[in-house]
């Protein structure tokens, strides 16, 4: 019987802490912008961020949404990216219950359908230029992050 | 809107993605069209005053810049460029733009001041903006220049407007001539 405690224990802390290695995981910070990215964790973490949800808009494959939803469990985070193949790259959003995604493309206005990107990450900014051309005066854009 | 069965995207605006939730912190990386996505938020950044970010390229784009510093600045809204490069080309900053009331409740952020104090956060205007892509040490885009790396290594790009390699190199190189 005591046996079977401990085993059961045993079994309940390899799958804690497998879930809480998962959990590391999806929160590592993401291997760029670390000064950026410090900054905005250290306002979520001690409490100078205004109340309120957090906005991702360019989100691409999540890295920064994941930072911001790990940091401040109790705020919601939108990941906004035209692209669905970004998104369905966005994978903490399976597992971290604050994250919600939107395939959208936002602008001054909206209300209207834009044809969306192609394959690979390079057509997200070809495919903003239109959505830019739709707007208004056609812009030069930069690089995909 | 939803999207059609053809990957058509529907185009929304940041007002109407919030709808009655309040908004506290905005990232926003499109590439060239940050004053629309901010165009589209006007209830919501007067309603909620979040706290933002944006991706400026100081040098490449100047004009364009000078109409997101401006509407920027007419929210009443306080811009720091952050001092480290945020993209492929090496004049690309993240912008952190804070309310202007909202400052002085700020000045007891320890990451706050301590990022202004060592010179990672410089508060800027129209003018001195576009000064802030050589100031050094510059620091790189990728993880470098952090708590593990090697004594006085930061990622650099030696004398490109892109980046060459990931590969770190000394602080007396990190000065991009762009």
């Amino acid at each position: 019987m005591r046996f079977n405690t401990m085993l059961a224990s045993g079994l309940l802390s390899v799958a804690l802490s497998s879930a809480q290695h998962e959990h590391a995981n999806l929160c590592r910070k993401p291997p760029r912008e670390s000064t950026f990215n410090s900054i905005v964790e250290g306002l979520l973490r001690d409490g100078s961020m205004p109340p309120g949800d957090v906005l991702d808009v360019g989100a691409n494959t999540g890295e920064w949404t994941c930072l911001y939803a790990c940091v401040s469990p109790s705020r919601l985070v939108h990941a906004v990216d035209p692209s669905a193949k970004n998104l369905r790259l966005l994978r903490c959003a399976d597992h971290i219950q604050n994250v919600r995604k939107a395939r959208l493309a936002l602008s001054a206005v909206g209300g209207y359908n834009i044809t969306g990107p192609g394959k690979g990450a390079w057509a997200t900014a070809s495919y903003r230029l239109r959505a830019d051309a739709a707007v208004g005066p056609r812009r030069r854009s930069g690089e995909h992050r | 809107m939803r999207p059609s069965a053809h990957g058509d995207v529907p185009v929304s605006t940041v007002d109407e993605l919030f709808g009655d939730s309040t908004a506290g912190f905005m990232h926003i990386d499109v590439e060239g069209h940050e004053l629309d996505v901010l165009l589209g938020g006007g209830r919501v950044l007067s309603r909620d005053r979040p706290i933002f970010s944006v991706e400026a390229h100081l040098r490449r784009e100047k004009k364009s810049n000078n109409k997101l510093f401006n509407h920027i600045t007419a929210l009443q809204y306080t811009v720091f460029v952050v001092h480290e490069v945020c993209g492929w080309f090496t004049d690309c900053r993240n912008l952190l733009c804070i309310p202007d009331e909202r400052l002085g409740s700020l000045a007891g952020s320890a990451v706050l001041n301590l990022a202004v104090r060592s010179g990672v956060l410089v508060k800027v205007n129209l003018r001195n903006i576009s000064e802030y892509t050589s100031a050094a040490p510059l620091r790189g885009f990728y993880d470098a220049g952090g708590l593990l790396s090697k004594p006085g290594q930061y990622v650099c790009n030696k004398n490109s407007r892109t980046w060459k390699s990931d590969k770190p190199c000394s602080t007396a190189n990190t000065q991009p001539n762009d």
